[in-house]
């Protein structure tokens, strides 16, 4: 069985069963407690295990699970703004390592800040003790640490807000790690809708399936269909999918692995759509490149 | 010389101004005068801040003599509006149903003048355009239903009136433009739901705005209503109305047979070859008058009906309340208990206007019998001799049987309609929506006044951090009077005590640091507080101060 899902069941385990309901009431020191046993907001890459799972949380609706590029793990993420953000972490090439809902602990810590600055340390609206504090994201860059908190724009204005991150920003300038906030506003959607439309391909079953001389043919004929500029990426797949006997959505599935495994570099800063042309692709493979320009 | 119509005067007027040209702020609607001279595109919170209005209120006039403060409950119904989600979502279609319909308009476009004139009526009269297919409508306009009372016209009204109603254009960059474009137009339906009625309201209502002679002109014969309709699609074209509002259109159910669909035939034509987007408001009465021609013609537009329910008893109904709460003259202010919510939700049903209604009759009650405060069972008193002639209409709701609810036409929730919204999804959109508004305005009242005082308090020169201290201790401890006026002076004798040796000593420093610029310290607090005292957003000053991070910073 996967690990991923030994972990869901542990987490099950730990609500004390899979059909009782989500949360259930619990001082809250023995619940910092279990969880920090449970390994939260411990360890890295595969081993992290989030402070806070989707399943923690009064459900917004938009919570989604993902299966990480870096860290082979699932990621919780609680909203449509922490996704986007999530998404270009992943893009990016210099970050190793990504911890979502990084917990800040130990809580007196917290707790301490607060009362030194006169603020109401975040509390849980139903039993009214004070709860963990979390930082959305937690990126290693190398061997650097930076923290990433998310919030919509709107929001800055609520003094309240404000408070609460004054608390996580003393915390972490204690520990010399940078803190900012992302907001929606500096957040470039077209290269998020590329990202998340190639994300989940990037472990495509079908490279090993096919191996890679099919794969590779797969490329060559797509490549020497979109040269001509008025074919859509659509339909130059499909020609793929007909000359090779492939399931259709098989070469285009093809395509979108080939973007997220950066072997083609395309403009991201453009929508992708499989109803247009696909154009500036940069092959790294110079042989492949040559056979595309019908060289 | 008489009409046989007495115009009625039911319509809503807005102000005229002179053209000013924003950044259109997308590029599809750059370049036409009749987009760039909208106020811009708001976002969701400016949207609320827009909208929200609330009564003078001054805890003192609680002292005064019974019949003035009976005159300050007035205020309510005048002056009293809480944004809720569905507000942000009529506002946002409105803003995108006017610039949609302006795309295929474009005054600077030879001969638009002519073309749309003669188009608009050669299609109205004869049912087909003599010289192009102008405009290829992608807009059309929706339906607005809902049970009356729940504050249909009261929201659009606000909606409407954060727009210019008449724009005068003179000069458009290099082109001379002589053209006064009308934004929107918001009139009833008439009581017999008669077209000619409805022109006639029309033209005067366009004399009224521009001064014209349009009334004189065209209605003083005896025009039939076929001449008149060509005609008026012609005004709205060449006057580049830009949405027309037809309110009460349940009336259109009392007109005779065959009016009521040949109105609707009309405004689905004005849609189709003027491009001009109509909206209809109605209760559900008008349901299966819209069911027929004109709801074809908002199909495939991507706007579906505006359903407009009865509140639930949720957190946006308690947020509703809360709002309502703060403004009682009673001797004694009542608290706001879960026993308030839930008889007022039991009463009103959940229905916006009853509800503020009966807040202010119970108020009424309370003064007038010097009860001191209000109780749940003077809201229930009240409610049984007050609103006695909805009873049968509230006891359907609340019995929940649809075969009951049914009779009461006009306070009918059907459930036919609910197919055109995914109902989780617009659950969702709520959710977010009211935690939006709600740091927006701020939930908790006190936020709000501590930083008003607090920044008063920046303003007279105190250091931000004590500042915001002593508006905070002030505020708690005088939880009982926060409305008075003198919480500003009590914050500054607690701030002058803290800081006589920080900041008495050493007023210079203060000053000359904060024209220096928001990064005096880097506590966020004192970041936004300054910035806001500067009229900066918490984004801006954030960002000023390089807490914002550019979420590609990782990227090559």
């Amino acid at each position: 069985m996967d690990k991923l899902d030994y972990w869901g069941l542990m987490i099950n385990d730990y609500k004390g069963g899979i059909f009782l309901p989500k949360r259930k009431r619990e001082s809250s020191l023995t619940q910092i407690e279990k969880r920090i046993k449970e390994g939260r907001g411990q360890g890295y890459l595969h081993d992290y295990i989030p402070w806070l799972l989707i399943q923690d949380v009064p459900s917004s609706g938009r919570a989604t699970r993902i299966r990480g590029w870096k860290t082979n793990r699932i990621h919780h993420v609680h909203s449509d703004l922490e996704r986007s953000y999530y998404y270009i972490l992943e893009w990016s090439d210099i970050v190793t390592d990504i911890r979502e809902q990084f917990p800040l602990l130990p809580i007196e810590e917290t707790l301490s800040i607060a009362e030194e600055l006169n603020i109401k340390h975040p509390t849980d609206p139903k039993s009214t003790q004070p709860i963990v504090i979390t930082t959305d994201f937690m990126i290693s860059v190398g061997n650097r640490e930076i923290a990433r908190t998310i919030k919509p724009s709107s929001q800055l204005d609520s003094h309240r807000v404000i408070e609460k991150f004054e608390i996580e920003r003393r915390y972490w300038a204690k520990r010399n790690i940078d803190w900012g906030i992302v907001t929606e506003v500096d957040i470039p959607k077209i290269l998020i809708q590329n990202i998340e439309w190639v994300h989940k391909e990037r472990h495509n079953e079908d490279v090993h399936h096919l191996g890679p001389y099919i794969v590779s043919g797969i490329e060559k004929i797509v490549l020497e269909n979109l040269s001509d500029a008025h074919t859509s990426l659509a339909s130059a797949t499909s020609i793929a999918d007909d000359k090779l006997g492939l399931e259709p959505g098989t070469s285009l599935a093809m395509v979108r692995h080939f973007i997220a495994a950066k072997r083609w570099k395309v403009n991201m800063s453009k929508p992708i759509l499989p109803s247009q042309p696909l154009d500036e692709i940069i092959i790294e493979n110079e042989q492949l490149r040559n056979s595309a320009m019908g060289g | 010389m008489s009409n046989a119509i007495t115009p009625s005067n039911s319509i809503f007027r807005g102000l005229s101004v002179e053209a000013y040209y924003y950044d259109p702020q997308l590029e599809d609607y750059a370049g036409n005068p009749l987009l760039e001279a909208l106020p811009p595109i708001w976002d969701e919170a400016t949207a609320v801040r827009k909208m929200a209005s609330r009564p003078r209120f001054n805890v003192n006039e609680r002292n005064l003599p019974t019949h003035l403060r009976l005159h300050c409950v007035q205020r309510i119904a005048r002056d009293y509006f809480q944004p809720l989600s569905t507000h942000i979502e009529l506002e946002q279609r409105i803003s995108r149903l006017i610039r949609d319909g302006y795309i295929g308009r474009n005054p600077l476009e030879p001969n638009y003048a002519i073309r749309a004139r003669n188009d608009a009526h050669d299609l109205i009269a004869y049912g087909e355009s003599s010289l192009y297919p102008i405009n290829n409508p992608s807009s059309s306009g929706f339906a607005i239903v809902g049970i009356s009372g729940i504050g249909k016209s009261s929201a659009l009204n606000r909606v409407m009136s954060m727009y210019p109603q008449v724009i005068m254009h003179s000069k458009y960059k290099e082109h001379n433009l002589s053209l006064y474009q009308i934004v929107w137009m918001k009139m009833d339906c008439p009581q017999d739901g008669s077209i000619k009625g409805l022109c006639i309201n029309f033209f005067q209502a366009i004399d009224q705005m521009l001064g014209t002679n349009y009334h004189k002109k065209h209605a003083g014969g005896r025009r039939s209503v076929d001449e008149l309709l060509p005609i008026m699609a012609q005004i709205a074209a060449v006057h580049c109305l830009g949405v027309l509002i037809i309110d009460e259109i349940q009336n259109l159910s009392e007109a005779k047979s065959g009016g009521g669909l040949r109105m609707l035939n009309f405004f689905v034509q004005l849609v189709n070859t003027i491009g001009l987007p109509v909206v209809v408001v109605g209760t559900f009465k008008a349901l299966p008058i819209l069911d027929g021609e004109f709801r074809n013609a908002r199909r495939g537009t991507g706007q579906g009906d505006l359903i407009w329910d009865r509140m639930k008893n949720d957190d946006e109904w308690d947020f509703f309340l809360q709002g309502l709460w703060k403004f009682q003259w009673t001797n004694n202010k009542a608290k706001f208990t879960d026993e308030i919510k839930e008889t007022m939700y039991e009463e009103s049903q959940g229905i916006t206007d009853i509800a503020i209604k009966l807040f202010m009759l119970s108020q009424w009650r309370a003064i007038d019998t010097d009860k001191g405060c209000l109780t749940p069972s003077i809201i229930k008193s009240v409610a049984k001799d007050r609103l006695q002639l909805l009873q049968p209409a509230l006891k359907a709701l609340k019995s929940g049987d649809k075969s009951k609810i049914a009779k009461f036409g006009d306070v009918y929730a059907s459930l036919s309609v609910m197919d055109y919204i995914d109902e989780l999804e617009a659950k969702h959109i709520q959710e977010k929506r009211l935690e939006m508004i709600k740091s927006e305005l701020g939930f908790d009242p006190n936020v709000l006044i501590i930083k008003q005082i607090a920044n008063w308090l920046i303003d007279a020169g105190i250091e931000p951090a004590v500042a915001n201290a002593a508006a905070e201790i002030t505020v708690q401890e005088h939880q009982q009077a926060l409305e008075d006026i003198d919480l500003n002076q009590l914050a500054l004798k607690i701030a002058l005590a803290n800081s006589k040796v920080k900041t008495v000593s050493s007023p210079p420093k203060s000053t000359r640091e904060r024209k220096r610029g928001i990064r005096t310290g880097e506590d966020l607090r004192e970041i936004t507080s300054l910035g806001q005292a500067k009229k900066l957003s918490g984004y801006e000053s954030l960002k000023l101060a390089g807490y914002i991070k550019d979420p590609n910073e990782f990227l090559a």
